[in-house]
């Protein structure tokens, strides 16, 4: 990730070199415009850290866990547009948006899968799925590296187990777990 | 809601609904869907913009008609800004990156996919509610489209529009940001094996300088707009300066960026066409990459020219950044012409597209140095002049380059290739009305028309100029329907595309078109990465081998 | 300098060079559609993608460019005192007039004598504002709303009026004559009639405008 550190530190350092510019060379009469630099260097350095967080603990490389469906998001959306027209016709309308909010939130536990789940449930479309992580920072510091243990990620999925026959009563029994899950929530929703 | 999903098995994933079904596009977590969704929406919109510059085109035909009354035009005008800006030029341009960089760098999908679903729905319903003000009684926003206070307050604006507006903005902003955040988190973090960021192909690149650009920026404009929403409650507040040159400095701090948001993508588009259809590698990439960052940082630093004439910022700084940007823009024109100069040229419709936004940028970029000039803005600000120079930036060029975009990629995502005649229809008639459109404004700027002015007088000499813009801009609105033909006819007489029917660079015209659920498969692999354009790497090896066998 | 003067020089040189470029560029693109169609040539007109000699050094150039460009609006802002107007502001202009933009008319009041001049900005009734000819005048620009702007097109000067702030505009009106201002900054329904007049008449009648107490001259 060393491009990465290098754009997001040059984009700090040049526009702090500008700030300065600004600040000696031009005089300007405000404040605003030295506190606009802070705060987008600080966005942009801020995401810049979440991504070199993001590399050391690991989550580098072809994806493959993938959630099944945005409803979630959707609602999530719904429920923020119908919110914010509160500020033109009444905020009222702001009590309404708390339910597909909370929908959203519900819906969206059940959208991603678990980790560990089986089938490897996000075998890219119909092949292999790709080999292990292409970059993995594992150590106490850079340049000192331990053994990966067994388990870690960086091997790679585990090995799915042998496909099992798709069985009428299995098929039966879910559909019917599904269809209670389906009357519960109606039944919680009622209440 | 879990059981569905252990049925899952390795080689076909169950989505939870069906795949084609209306419901499977609109919660789908397919990176390509939702960028077309995105993409898509914002063209629908486009027309929608482009009818209101039509009939404010009809109204300045000659002095004093009376097409539209001077608070519709007003509304007119604000609105053609407001959605051109808001809700076409920026999501096409992120949308495009969240269709193609996962595709250009090896990646399965989006990371995030259903927090970008999220950001579609965002800007989705911030356009339905903004272009809702039309149906409030007092009508839609009509403060312009960076709706300066006091004039934004409630007191002098009162109404729904306005409110409906700002929430809009907000809510198509705060999607904005999301999709260019995790567009950006996958360039950086999702690629493939041997994918390094050095090898990614210059539309990734752009794209990682656009998102850049919107995570500094947008936020800045949510704050602005709240300001706005403050005053929208105690209009009090904007009889103090300060708040009032706040704004204006909050809104220019994204209002410029946002400028090259509507501007990289395209860019990069472009360049990989003119390499793609000059058959050589696109000449100096890492300059280009290098000159695309340099832009996006300097861009945090400019917004100041457009308060030159406010008497309230540092001028000569302002002056000082803009021109600097002359640096990376030269290197971007200097390798996108050895590029040319050094290939063999196909005229396809997206190279003609490409072509001509050279020169036709290249005008847009050239008045950006005199309105970056203190001395000279004072006469151009808020003129005609400034219409021009913006125009020639945004239509004749990121627009002529959005199309090269289209007809370019448009097989790889639809399957169907698009017809050459009518693409080619709609390239002279485009050429020629964009010009006729915007070339005459310039003359009417310097002689002293201010933008924004719904008539004029005979005496006003404005007359000729204005008439030749109106029948420029309907040239431009056949274009605009030759295009929608072209489409019609593409998807009800298909011609089907091959993976790669441009012999092309980028990795994503090695997979199928349209490319399947996770954009590669066993049968359209992952081709070994070497350098930014892999599939020219394969064919090179292939002539080569050729050669000594012969 | 008068304003326009600064900007019809800068103007000259800018488009100048801005021409240039645009036929330099024009012409390369041109050349290359000409004679690099693929029908025509067999290879490639040369291979290599990157030239980083010729490269740094176009950078060293452009770099050149941008400090003389800088150089020159630099210069041209200076000549217009920062932006702040003409006249050297230790000079003490003949004319300082205070100038009040509303939704949607100016009024205009001179600080050495009791006179105003206002209007309706409606069908021949725009206000017209007496200057000396050949002497720094001085408006003080505020707004009584929202902002508008000040805008004198033959002159090539503009500058924003706010409420709550004063700017100030200095500048000479070379000769006698009588020109249009406009409002610049959009500012409503009938932002397209808010239009002044700036009529320069020579000091010995300017003297008599004044005391005469607004009486036309």
């Amino acid at each position: 990730m060393k491009s990465a550190h290098a754009v997001v530190g040059a984009w700090a350092t040049g526009n702090l070199v500008l700030a300065l510019i600004l600040l000696f060379a031009f005089r300007p009469a405000g404040f605003i415009e030295q506190l606009l630099y802070i705060w987008s260097t600080a966005l942009v350095a801020g995401f810049g850290v979440a991504v070199l967080l993001a590399t050391r603990a690991g989550r580098v490389g072809t994806q493959r866990r993938q959630p099944r469906r945005a409803a979630a998001g959707i609602f999530a959306a719904l429920g923020l547009a119908v919110g914010l027209t509160g500020f033109a016709y009444g905020w009222w309308l702001s009590v309404i948006a708390f339910y597909p909010l909370v929908l959203a939130a519900w819906l969206a536990r059940g959208e991603r899968l678990r980790r560990g789940t089986r089938p490897w449930p996000a075998a890219l479309g119909d092949t292999e799925p790709a080999g292990p992580p292409r970059f993995v920072h594992y150590g106490s510091s850079l340049g000192t590296a331990t053994a990966v243990p067994a388990e870690h990620a960086a091997h790679g999925p585990p090995a799915p187990p042998p496909p099992r026959p798709p069985h009428r009563l299995r098929k039966a029994a879910l559909l019917a777990a599904g269809a209670r899950a389906v009357v519960e929530m109606l039944r919680r929703r009622r209440r | 809601m879990t059981t569905t999903a252990g049925r899952s098995t390795p080689t076909e994933p169950r989505p939870g609904v069906k795949a084609g079904s209306v419901v499977g596009w609109l919660a789908s977590t397919d990176h390509k869907r939702i960028g077309l969704l995105t993409v898509g929406t914002s063209l629908v919109l486009l027309l929608v913009a482009g009818g209101l510059a039509m009939a404010m085109r009809a109204q300045l035909t000659q002095p004093q008609l009376e097409v539209l009354s001077n608070d519709l035009y007003n509304q007119f005008f604000t609105m053609h800004g407001s959605m051109m800006i808001y809700m076409v030029m920026t999501p096409f341009a992120i949308g495009i990156g969240l269709y193609l960089v996962p595709l250009q760098i090896g990646a399965p999908n989006v990371a995030a996919p259903r927090t970008t679903m999220l950001s579609y729905w965002l800007y989705l319903t911030g356009a339905v509610v903004m272009l809702s003000g039309f149906s409030a009684d007092s009508g839609a926003a009509d403060h312009g489209w960076y709706a300066y206070p006091p004039l934004a307050s409630s007191r002098y604006t009162p109404g729904q529009g306005v409110n409906l507006w700002i929430i809009g903005v907000a809510l198509s902003s705060l999607g904005m940001l999301l999709m260019a955040g995790t567009v950006l988190w996958t360039v950086l973090l999702k690629r493939a094996r041997g994918m390094a960021m050095l090898r990614m192909p210059v539309f990734s690149w752009s794209i990682v300088a656009t998102n850049l650009m919107v995570i500094g920026a947008f936020p800045t404009l949510l704050v602005a707009v709240g300001i706005l929403a403050g005053g929208r409650v105690y209009p009090d507040m904007f009889t103090e300066n300060i708040w009032n040159i706040g704004y204006q400095h909050l809104f220019w701090f994204f209002g410029h960026p946002v400028v090259y948001v509507m501007f990289f993508p395209f860019v990069g588009a472009v360049a990989e066409v003119l390499a793609t259809f000059a058959g050589r590698r696109f000449f100096g990439y890492k300059f280009l990459v290098l000159s695309l960052l340099l832009f996006a940082a300097l861009s945090m630093s400019v917004w100041g020219h457009h308060m030159f004439t406010t008497g309230q910022a540092a001028s000569n700084y302002y002056s000082l950044t803009s021109i600097m940007l002359v640096i990376p823009a030269g290197i971007e024109y200097f390798d996108m012409l050895a590029t040319v100069v050094g290939g063999r040229l196909r005229f396809t419709t997206p190279m003609l597209f490409a072509l001509a936004f050279l020169p036709q940028f290249l005008i847009g970029g050239l008045t950006g140095i005199m309105v970056g000039t203190p001395a000279l803005d004072y006469q151009m600000q808020d003129s005609y002049f400034l219409v021009a120079h913006w125009h020639y930036t945004l239509a004749a060029g990121s627009l002529f380059a959005l199309f090269a975009g289209v007809y370019f990629w448009f097989p790889k995502a639809s399957g169907r290739m698009l017809r050459e005649g009518l693409g080619k229809a709609h390239f002279w008639l485009w050429v020629a009305g964009t010009n006729l459109t915007f070339l005459p404004m310039f003359w009417l700027g310097l002689n002293g028309m201010p933008r924004r002015i719904p008539t004029y007088l005979p005496r006003d000499g404005f007359t000729t100029e204005n008439l030749i813009a109106t029948i420029g801009a309907g040239l431009l609105a056949v274009g605009g329907l030759v295009f929608i033909a072209n489409v019609v006819v593409a998807l009800r007489r298909p011609h089907q595309a091959p993976p790669d029917p441009w012999q092309a660079h980028t990795l994503e015209w090695a997979t199928s078109s349209p490319p399947p659920t996770f954009n590669f498969s066993e049968r359209y692999p992952i081709p070994p990465i070497r350098s930014y354009a892999p599939l020219l790497d394969l064919r090179e090896q292939e002539q080569s081998s050729r050669a000594e066998a012969g | 300098m008068p304003f326009s003067t600064v900007f019809d020089q800068l103007f000259t040189v800018w488009a100048a060079i801005a021409g240039g470029v645009f036929v330099l560029v024009t012409g390369i693109v041109l050349v290359a559609v000409l004679i690099n169609r693929a029908k025509r040539r067999r290879k490639l007109p040369f291979r290599a993608s990157e030239n980083k000699p010729v490269e740094l050094g176009y950078v060293v150039v452009l770099a050149g460019i941008v400090a003389a460009l800088f150089y020159g609006s630099y210069q041209a802002n200076s000549a217009l005192n920062h932006g702040k107007g003409l006249a050297a502001e230790t000079t003490t202009p003949a004319a300082r007039i205070d100038v009040t933009a509303y939704r949607w008319c100016w009024d205009f009041a001179y600080q050495s004598a009791p006179v105003t001049v206002t209007g309706t900005c409606t069908t021949n009734d725009f206000p017209t504002v007496v200057v000396p000819a050949g002497q720094p005048v001085e408006f003080n620009l505020t707004s009584r709303d929202v902002v508008h702007a000040f805008w004198l097109p033959d002159f090539a000067a503009k500058r924003d009026a706010y409420p709550d702030h004063v700017n100030t505009l200095r500048m000479v009106f070379p000769e006698e004559g009588r020109w249009r201002g406009r409002c610049s900054e959009y500012c409503g329904t009938h932002h397209v009639t808010m239009d002044f007049y700036v009529r320069a008449v020579s000091p010995a009648e300017y003297q008599q405008y004044l005391d005469s107490g607004g009486a036309a001259v």
